[in-house]
């Protein structure tokens, strides 16, 4: 109990927001933050997320890294944006030059009831931004799996990954191996080609392959699909693009970070479960025939 | 003929207009390929559905590129401009396009910011792009929905106007989703059902051949190809025993060809048959003859002659009125319906018949492409085989041999394409190559060793290539087994032939045949 009370002071702690605001729980809880997204994020609802948020906002010693094209450091973003890496250009600067990785960023962890932006999942998550995709969106898997041993060694509970390619590779295998090795939960896009052919990272089979649906459930038709593919989760999600305007995200690179951001969640329950208890909860608990992830009941399912 | 309502494909002279103009019918709408020449009041005329203004130069900047002529926006017509034809859409409505000089070309990742036609598509979709220039401001009124590292507007929409347009080519297979986006434009912009399917196709065509018909009588020329099979198929539909089919052995097509027609094609379909064999005649005069056009020449002229005869005593037994011809919809734009597209070859039809053997014409298969033939062959009940048989040129055998054409030739590479069908079908691959021709070298030969001694024999060449639309094509990558399997083969259970090597040449600079 002790633990629980702790980790819920730590949190409200982190409310603080520029201009001294400290945002407050409205007449519904939690469930409904006054960020002018908000209103349109339906996949929110739909997985129940806004409902875990009424007793978990994330917390932040739960850190999750994007491994991307970057992460812009958006008001929504940079009270919890730790120093990363640019294994692109090889800098400790990951800035974005594309605007994928800031969007999946806030689709993970863009700050709840701050009155900006959209709200993300894991509000008081910690962001870890790891450029390994240029400013055209490719990248190498040679880059890809530095970031993941990176990110491991930073600490990341959790590692979001909106890439993929045709090929298996055992640098990316090891890579993985080697973050496991450390705690880490990785989550990878299923890939947009709208076929059953495996996209690697996300066919490894430790690591969770997210697919998209549309606010009925319904495969979008671009999202890959089959029995590699754990979890799905709504495919199109608002999110603040590079600078700052709010625009449609889709596609299984908007899936990930929204089963990241859930995870986040996950590991910031005072239960602190390990990677493999996160992943059994949410792939235990999705939704048929759907396969969507469903947040209040994989939180329910850690205990 | 009743059609309805097309789309019209205005073809800006870059060849993407035919690949739009079939991905349109995919959607299940009639479209039509117009020329960028003809005038907007013919267009209109047309009562068009909706207008598809096509790629063209790199960039309306270019000298020579050709205007838009600004009264194509005058009415409510929807329109949806692609590459050069989003250029030039954006120039006429008064936006602005960008003389940069820099080029896009390939895969590019599309930023995707919503709309009706990029609506809930993946933010990082590959996009094909083929430009120089770039449209810098949309014309008023739009909504620009999608950009690229080298178009910062790559995409636009007026809903209200109906108008929307794309830098990159929806069109091609590189373009992820661009099927999903042009029915969008057509569904959802334009407002246009979908409704055009073969069994529409079949039954419009039976009723207007039997109006065209009466109870007067037909004949038709069988190829063994699928066009003219289907053709005949269709008016025998409509019109029954009035058809009487002509097939002219001409003693070049391949092993077992001519047996499909007569027996295969005959139970399907019941159609009447005439039967004529004249492999002697046509080898005659192909005796000792190389050059290929004199090849080509030769067997059209024997073709037409031969036929001619059948044709009249037919004609005397029943008095003939119309004659069918399997002519497809891309053959009609390549000789002059569309633009100035170059005649590249002289397609092998029957045609040039005589002042007093004058039929009218019957061309059910006008307005079609191959994969729509395909799919009402099928409807039609026609054999597989003759269905899916790959593409095989009118002259037949003779010239996939080079050099002079003789029996003796002709059962040698009979017997060697007979192996490379067989082990193209036996792996799977049939619908995975377009054409697969296999030639021979007649005049070429080269030392080999078979069985104990040395050989002295011909080469024969493996052509298999792949291909969307027949205007560019590629070398099928096929797996080295299967190659391996029909070189084996070819040079053990053909005499005379000890070598066999594989054409890796794309089209272009590469014909996909030799001759």
């Amino acid at each position: 109990m002790g633990k629980l009370f702790a980790g819920l002071l730590a949190g409200a702690a982190l409310f603080a927001v520029p201009g001294g605001d400290v945002a407050m729980a409205s007449a519904d809880g939690w469930s409904r933050p006054n960020d002018p997204g908000f209103s349109t994020q339906w996949g929110l609802k739909q997985t129940r997320v806004d409902q875990v948020w009424n007793s978990n906002r994330g917390n932040p010693r739960v850190i999750v890294a994007v491994l991307d094209t970057g992460v812009n450091p958006l008001p929504d973003l940079r009270t919890r944006m730790l120093p990363g890496h640019d294994f692109v250009n090889e800098d400790s600067n990951p800035a974005d030059d594309n605007g994928h990785g800031t969007m999946a960023a806030g689709v993970v962890a863009a700050g709840g009831a701050n009155r900006t932006g959209i709200a993300g999942i894991c509000w008081n998550c910690r962001i870890l931004p790891v450029k390994v995709l240029n400013a055209k969106g490719s990248g190498t898997y040679t880059d890809i799996a530095q970031g993941i041993r990176f990110a491991a060694d930073r600490g990341a509970r959790v590692i979001s990954l909106s890439l993929g390619g045709n090929a298996d590779s055992t640098i990316l295998r090891d890579a993985v191996t080697y973050a496991e090795g450390k705690g880490a939960l990785i989550v990878a896009a299923a890939g947009n080609k709208g076929v059953s052919a495996a996209h690697y990272p996300a066919a490894i089979p430790s690591v969770l392959a997210v697919g998209g649906v549309t606010s009925t459930g319904a495969r979008y038709s671009w999202s890959n699909y089959g029995s590699w593919v754990d979890v799905t989760a709504p495919g199109c999600n608002p999110a603040q693009g590079p600078s700052g305007a709010i625009g449609q995200y889709c596609g299984t690179s908007s899936a990930a970070p929204f089963v990241a951001g859930v995870a986040g969640l996950l590991a910031s329950s005072p239960l602190q479960p390990t990677a493999g208890e996160i992943r059994a909860a949410i792939v235990g608990t999705k939704s048929s025939p759907s396969g969507r992830v469903d947040a209040l009941k994989a939180l329910q399912a850690l205990r | 003929m009743s059609t309805p309502r097309p789309v019209l494909v205005v073809d800006f002279g870059a060849q993407y207009a035919q690949l739009i103009a079939r991905r349109v019918r995919e959607a299940r709408v009639y479209s039509e390929i117009v020329p960028h020449s003809m005038p907007v009041a013919e267009m209109l005329a047309k009562n068009p559905a909706a207008i598809i203004l096509s790629g063209g130069p790199s960039s309306v900047y270019e000298p020579g590129a050709p205007v838009l002529d600004p009264s194509l926006f005058d009415n409510e017509v929807p329109v949806f401009g692609i590459c050069y034809g989003f250029q030039a859409m954006a120039q006429a409505l008064g936006g602005t396009v960008a003389h940069t000089g820099s080029r896009e070309y390939g895969r590019t990742l599309l930023t995707a910011q919503g709309g009706t036609l990029l609506r809930e598509l993946p933010d990082d979709l590959p996009v094909w792009m083929s430009h120089g220039d770039s449209v810098a401001v949309a014309p008023q009124g739009f909504a620009v929905t999608a950009s690229t590292p080298g178009a910062p507007v790559a995409a636009f929409e007026d809903l209200t106007a109906r108008r929307a347009g794309v830098q990159f080519h929806p069109e091609v297979a590189h373009t992820e989703q661009g099927q999903e986006m042009l029915k969008r434009f057509l569904y959802d912009i334009a407002g246009i059902e979908p409704t055009w399917t073969s069994t529409n196709i079949i039954e419009e065509q039976v009723a207007a051949i039997r109006e065209q018909v009466g109870d007067k009588q037909v004949i038709c020329g069988l190829s063994g190809g699928v066009d003219s099979a289907v053709a005949a198929a269709l008016v025998h539909k409509a019109v029954g025993d009035q058809l009487t089919c002509i097939f002219v052995d001409h003693g070049l097509l391949r092993a077992g060809e001519a047996e499909q027609v007569e027996k295969d094609y005959v139970a399907a379909t019941g159609i009447r048959l005439k039967v004529v064999d004249a492999a002697d005649s046509f080898l005659g005069h192909l005796a000792g003859v190389t050059d290929p056009e004199q090849k080509r020449k030769i067997i059209g002229r024997e073709f037409i002659r031969t036929f001619e005869a059948a044709a009249r005593e037919l004609d005397a037994e029943r008095h003939i009125e119309f004659l069918v011809q399997g002519t497809l919809y891309p053959d009609v734009v390549e000789s002059g319906g569309g633009t100035g597209t170059a005649n590249i070859k002289s397609h092998h039809n029957v045609g040039g018949l005589p002042d007093d053997l004058q039929f009218a014409l019957i061309e059910p298969l006008r307005t079609l492409f191959k994969d729509e033939v395909r799919a009402l062959g099928t409807e039609l009940g026609l054999p597989d085989e003759m269905v899916h048989r790959h593409p095989f040129p009118g002259p037949g055998l003779a010239i996939r041999i080079i050099g002079a054409v003789d029996r003796e030739r002709l059962d040698l590479l009979r017997a060697a394409d007979l192996i490379a069908r067989e082990e193209l079908t036996a792996a799977g691959l049939d619908r995975d190559v377009w054409q697969f021709p296999v030639v021979l070298l007649a005049d070429v030969r080269s030392v080999g060793v078979q069985g104990d001694g040395r050989s002295y024999g011909h080469p024969v060449v493996l052509r298999p290539v792949s291909s969307e639309d027949a205007m560019t094509a590629d070398w099928s990558r096929l797996p080295y087994d299967v190659i391996a399997k029909i070189s084996t083969r070819i040079t053990n259970e053909v005499r005379e032939v000890n070598r066999v090597v594989l054409d890796v040449t794309s089209k272009p600079p590469g014909t996909i045949e030799w001759e």
